[in-house]
């Protein structure tokens, strides 16, 4: 699951995008809300993920026009000479339409259903800096797409391509505002189907579902640059890939998202889904992957979170929670859970938190890991 | 004591007061009128621009007429430049709604946030434009254009494109955040750029890539080292200067004419301050002997000089707003019709513009008052009463005037002569040319006296021949009163020639070049911009299979990129009778011909070799996608279809390099004996249906043709009758005066026996002869100002040269006016000489 929350963006182009600066204070106007896209809009003619469905790779790794949305989602911590970095690449793919119109010779190139977006993100640990950038564009004409074989997804010059051909080893090229990505990652463990065999569901409503599966553990190399500067970079990245045409019921206002590596090879997935006036979607659960890659399904009440922290973003106003007490059933540690630094806010069209973490045991205090934390919903 | 005396003396002569401020108001009305419709039009221009390219630092476009959209795939993918937007636009007519034009725009809104992001936030409803790029020919428009023409979101608006009709659909309003930006807001219509690609069939092309580097001028670094061939990347202040200077020549035209108004209003104004002069010479006299100096009465005349400009040219600016609300629709039409679409409903009262107004209207009531100011302290006390002194006076300067005005005549010759381009030689010959004029009129009113002495004397017997000497006698007056009024009348007269003999250049040259007998072609929106829309080769054959058709001739037009700027290219197939029609200026027919059917020549019309400064033997380089394309220039045609110029080119020669095989135009020769009428019907029965191609004989397209033409020049024509206007009250001031003058003559002849019809016969023989003796003299002053205007000014701004024709109306119409004038001006004389006892007139002239 995760990262729903930005393809509503496609609809706020017209005021999310006008400062070239990535982190503008811009506001969205208030019109719009996570239901708007991902709520139960008319989806007449969209295909619905409503039932289990057999996964072929690499034809899955590609597209699915007949879904309304659509992500390629990767996060991941690394580690460099000048310290730790966290960073964050996602496509989002969006339908206007349920069926591409029909094309005749004289239609224009530009004609299209499919919208893609792009969000990058580099979080310097050691400086406290944060660097975001999004790229929006039509799916039409070679400018923004996604393909299987072989695979990428790219808009205008970022991309992820098929870096070889027999594993699903993936280059990372951005060149954003003030930062750059080139990064190679390799797939460490087996792909992982999340939810019930690939289907996810997340609101009580048959076909409030997606289709979601994830490399959990992924090893990264490459370089990155601030400015003009070049790193070598070395760590772990986590992919989602999901797609469906509708996630929400009409009472869930956002989620919370957690994508944990462990030192011990142990990764585990877990999301809880808020409902308007407060209170958890008994939808929420998660994935415990082990480092055989067996994995566990969890469900809410496999899982206690506490929020320990609350930080507010002087710039946006917006308080998000900035520390955790997670409690996962068969797990042997209780986990705390701290942002590797505060502002990580991507403050686009509809703003939300997404950075990296340090994960530490409550009991013992030691280190068990990194990963990445989503928050949405909680942007006035 | 001075300026209550000069006061008072006005306030005796409301008369007089009041053509002095009329003469000036009516000179400077035209300066601020003209100022303030060229203020709005420019306005509106910059806000058209500033809405669009505001924030836009570069342009890339393609050597034709577009590019093709693959390279800006390649400019965002691969070379990874992002302030790049992609455009198609065209205008088109709302043929509903009383044909109004518009621009229709089509644009990316993903990539407008990074140059214009305030383009998208001027809709209040954002989803809408997402949802637009569904509707089927939906487009965004001005939320208070729409209101005017009564349309709302969901309404349909009908435009024309090309020869297609199509149906928009209104899904969205654009409101714009100020009044400036709502007016630049009217004339758009602004859709999905899938969309309107679509709706004007060009497939696969753009019309440009805006650009904005301003934050990024290492992307414009970088597209500078990888652009893809056949694109160029234009700075964006130097393009909006280019389409600014479209109407410059247009302006300057429009300048000249409000110049020409206020040279005349000059001659008003200067005729009025000498005769108030004149009429104070008593008084002048008397403060004289009280000891007041030279000096003072220089000052106070020109004080007095000042405060008559002041008031006559805050008159003026009143009148020039009313007239400038007037002009303006004539001259957006005419710019609507030629260069870009601009809707200016209102004037905008430009401060700039009325103090321009105030500030030429001053200046000219001063340099008008300084000649009669120095003139006024000349007046001894001893010799104030006695006007004979300066009569004589007069009579000797007569030809010391005509010399001057010779050298002035001649070195506006020269200036012009040794600067053969640019506009300011020329206006420097049209003012050296009046003022020379001027000068040159004393003269010819006293030769003419002489002519005419004989004549009067034959017809009116002694009063005849007292009319004639009485001007003699009065020359100092009645030199400058008939050289204002002549000037006037040639005024008239040299702008009339310049424009019937355009005309007539234009109707001749429409007659031998319009040889087929059917042209099939579509509606052009604006002539400056390229023809949308295509005629394709199978409309031709079908043509061709109608019976009665001898040949159908093709004409393709295109605007190609070129090293010398954009050229309007034809390409033709001529066969060598047709071509024989052309009338070359430098070069023989069939020698032009040779070239032009076998060795790739093209052949460029007048105007453009007059503005890129090519002639026969040049070569012009066409920007090809593929590469470079130079072909010779075989011969200068005249032509008068464009200012700007074209290109011909054979159509063996355009197919040859360029890929391109639709047309723009069709002309039908029709077999012997065939009726047009009949073949007409057939065409268009062989057309698509619902189309809105022009079928027209020859006939018709020829008054169509005269018809844009007339309409181009009604601004000329108001223009004109202004100038008519200004002459009438400068005739009839300067007559009165003169006349008013007169009273103690008139006086002394009345003491004398004279009867008083005597005395009106007297004066009216005194009116209508310098009435005649300005008509005569504006015939030469008009024929030279009508060369000027013609073979300097629009030679120099519009690149036509203009046989110039003379036909008798416009000379009979300038004199019937001096007449009317004349006349009109001895009437309130006659009434006050009737009125008033014959003792009054001596007594106050004593």
């Amino acid at each position: 699951m995760k990262k729903f929350a930005t393809p509503c963006l496609f609809i706020l182009f017209f005021g999310c995008q006008s400062s070239p600066a990535p982190q503008s204070d811009k506001t969205a106007p208030a019109s719009f809300s996570l239901q708007s896209v991902l709520g139960n809009a008319d989806l007449t003619g969209f295909a619905r993920a409503d039932k289990p469905r057999t996964f072929a790779f690499p034809q899955d790794h590609g597209p699915h026009p007949d879904f309304r949305s659509e992500w390629w989602y990767i996060t991941g911590n690394v580690d460099s000479s000048e310290g730790p970095f966290g960073f964050e690449l996602t496509f989002f793919r969006q339908a206007t339409a349920p069926t591409p119109t029909d094309k005749d010779a004289n239609d224009s190139a530009w004609q299209t259903n499919q919208i893609y977006m792009a969000h990058a993100a580099l979080s310097d640990i050691t400086q406290k800096q944060f660097y975001a950038d999004e790229r929006l564009s039509r799916g039409a004409l070679g400018l923004a797409g996604a393909q299987a074989e072989p695979f990428k997804v790219w808009l205008d010059d970022w991309s992820i391509t098929q870096g070889s051909d027999d594993t699903f080893q993936i280059i990372l090229k951005v060149k954003a505002k003030n930062f750059a990505l080139e990064l190679q990652l390799t797939p460490t463990k087996e792909l992982v189907l999340q939810g019930d065999a690939g289907l996810s569901q997340k609101g009580q409503e048959p076909g409030n579902a997606s289709y979601y599966y994830s490399f959990t553990n992924m090893q990264v190399e490459g370089k990155i640059s601030r400015r003009n500067d070049n790193l070598p970079v070395r760590g772990k990245a986590w992919m989602d890939r999901e797609w469906s045409s509708s996630v929400l019921d009409s009472n869930q206002v956002g989620w919370d998202w957690f994508a944990l590596q462990l030192n011990d090879e142990q990764e585990i997935m877990l999301y809880q889904l808020r409902k308007k006036g407060g209170g958890i979607s008994s939808q929420s659960g998660g994935t415990i992957v082990a480092p055989n890659n067996q994995t566990q399904k969890l469900n809410a009440d496999d899982t206690t979170i506490t929020v320990t922290h609350w930080w507010t973003n002087p710039k946006s106003q917006t308080t998000y929670p900035a520390g955790w007490q997670i409690k996962v059933k068969g797990l042997e540690h209780t986990l705390h859970i701290k942002p590797r630094m505060a502002d990580q806010e991507l403050r686009f069209g509809l703003p939300y938190w997404e950075g990296a973490v340090d994960i530490f045991s409550q009991t013992h205090g030691q280190k068990l890991g990194h990963g990445y934390v989503e928050l949405t919903g909680y942007a006035k | 004591m001075l300026s209550r005396a000069f006061i008072r003396h006005l306030r005796a002569h409301p008369w007089l007061v009041l053509l002095c401020l009329v003469g000036i108001g009516t000179g400077v009305s035209v300066v601020v009128a003209l100022d303030l419709v060229n203020a709005s039009i420019t306005k509106a221009f910059d806000y058209n621009q500033r809405l669009f390219d505001q924030t836009m630092t570069h342009k890339i476009v393609g050597h034709g007429n577009t590019l093709n959209e693959k390279h800006y795939k390649t400019m965002r993918v691969d070379l990874g430049v992002r302030n790049i937007a992609p455009l198609v636009e065209a205008y088109v007519s709302a043929y509903k709604h009383d044909e109004i034009k518009f621009k229709i725009v089509g644009i990316d809104p993903f990539a407008e946030s990074a140059i214009r992001p305030h383009l998208l936030q001027l809709n209040a409803n954002p989803q809408a434009f997402i949802e637009a790029t569904e509707a089927s020919h939906a487009i965004f428009m001005a939320k208070k254009r729409a209101a005017a023409l009564g349309l709302k979101v969901g309404s349909t608006l009908p435009i024309r494109y090309g020869f297609k009709r199509f149906d928009l659909k209104v899904a969205g309003l654009l409101e714009g955040p100020s009044p400036e930006s709502e007016a630049a807001l009217a004339d758009l219509l602004l859709g999905d750029i899938a969309e309107i690609q679509t709706l004007l069939e060009m497939p696969g092309q753009l019309t440009a890539i805006h650009a904005n580097f301003e934050t990024a001028p290492e992307q414009l670094k970088h597209l500078q080292n990888k652009l893809p061939k056949g694109l160029k990347i234009i700075d964006a202040t130097q393009d909006a200067r280019q389409v600014k200077t479209l109407t410059e020549n247009f302006n300057m035209n429009l300048d000249a004419m409000s110049l020409l108004g206020l040279l005349v209003g000059l001659f008003l104004i200067y005729n009025t301050m000498i005769f108030l002069v004149t009429q104070r010479r008593t008084l002048l006299g008397l403060f004289r002997t009280h000891g007041i100096s030279r000096q003072q009465i220089f000052h106070y005349t020109l004080l007095e000089a000042l405060a008559l400009g002041f008031f006559g040219s805050l008159l003026g600016i009143g009148f020039g707003i009313v007239l400038a609300n007037l002009l303006i629709d004539l001259v957006t039409q005419t710019i609507n019709d030629h260069y870009f679409v601009i809707a200016v409903r209102t004037i905008e009262i430009a401060p700039q513009s009325c103090l321009k107004g105030l500030g030429l209207g001053m200046l000219a009531s001063l340099s008008a008052a300084i000649v009669p100011a120095w003139e006024a302290t000349k007046v001894q006390a001893r010799t104030a009463i006695s006007r004979m002194s300066l009569e004589t006076h007069a009579a000797k300067l007569v030809w010391v005037f005509a010399a001057v005005g010779g050298v002035l005549t001649l070195i506006g010759v020269l200036i012009s002569k040794s600067f053969p381009s640019g506009l300011l030689p020329a206006y420097a010959l049209m003012t050296f040319a009046i003022l020379g004029g001027a000068l040159f009129a004393p003269l010819l009113t006293l030769g003419l006296t002489h002519l005419l002495y004989p004549l009067f004397s034959l017809a009116f017997g002694h009063l005849g021949r007292l009319a004639v000497r009485s001007i003699q006698t009065s020359l100092s007056r009645s030199g400058i009163a008939t050289a204002a009024l002549g000037l006037a009348i040639a005024t008239m007269i040299g702008v009339t020639l310049m424009v019937s003999s355009f005309r007539l250049n234009v109707s001749n040259w429409l007659k031998q070049t319009l040889i087929a007998d059917i042209y099939i072609s579509m509606p052009n929106v604006i002539s400056s911009q390229a023809t949308p829309g295509n005629i394709s080769p199978a409309i031709v054959e079908s043509l061709k299979a109608i019976p009665g058709i001898k040949k159908v001739g093709t004409n393709r037009t295109m605007h190609l990129q070129t090293t010398k700027g954009e050229i309007s290219n034809i390409a033709l197939n001529l066969s060598q009778e047709h071509f024989k029609r052309y009338r070359f200026k430098d070069t023989r027919v069939e020698e032009a011909w040779s070239k032009f059917a076998q060795h790739n020549a093209v052949i460029i019309s007048e105007p453009l070799a007059n503005k890129k400064d090519l002639s026969i033997g040049d070569t012009i380089t066409f920007q090809h996608e593929d590469g470079e394309i130079t072909l010779p220039v075989g011969g200068t045609y005249y032509d008068y279809s464009s200012e700007r110029g074209h290109t011909t080119m054979h159509a063996t020669t355009y197919a040859k390099y360029w890929r391109d095989p639709n047309f723009t135009a069709l002309a039908a020769y029709l077999k012997d004996g065939t009726s047009t009428q009949e073949v007409i019907k057939h065409i268009q029965a062989a057309l698509p249906a619902n189309n809105d191609f022009m079928v027209r004989s020859t006939k018709s397209l020829q008054e169509a043709s005269l018809a844009v033409f007339d309409r181009t020049f009604a601004i000329t024509g108001v223009l004109r009758l202004l100038a008519a206007f200004i002459a009438f009250i400068g005739i009839i001031s300067a007559l009165m005066c003169l006349q008013l003058e007169r009273e103690r003559e008139f006086a002394i002849l009345k003491a004398q026996g004279f009867t008083p019809s005597q005395l009106v016969k007297l004066l009216l023989g005194q009116t209508s002869l310098m009435g005649i003796i300005a008509g005569i003299m504006s015939i030469p002053l008009g024929i030279g100002l009508g060369y000027i205007l013609t073979d300097e000014i629009n030679l120099r701004s519009f690149g036509w040269s203009i046989e110039s024709y003379y036909t008798l109306a416009p000379f009979a119409e300038a004199f019937a006016l001096a007449m009317l004038a004349s006349l009109i001006a001895g009437i309130y004389p006659a009434w006050h000489l009737i009125r008033h006892s014959p003792l009054s007139g001596l007594r106050e002239n004593t």
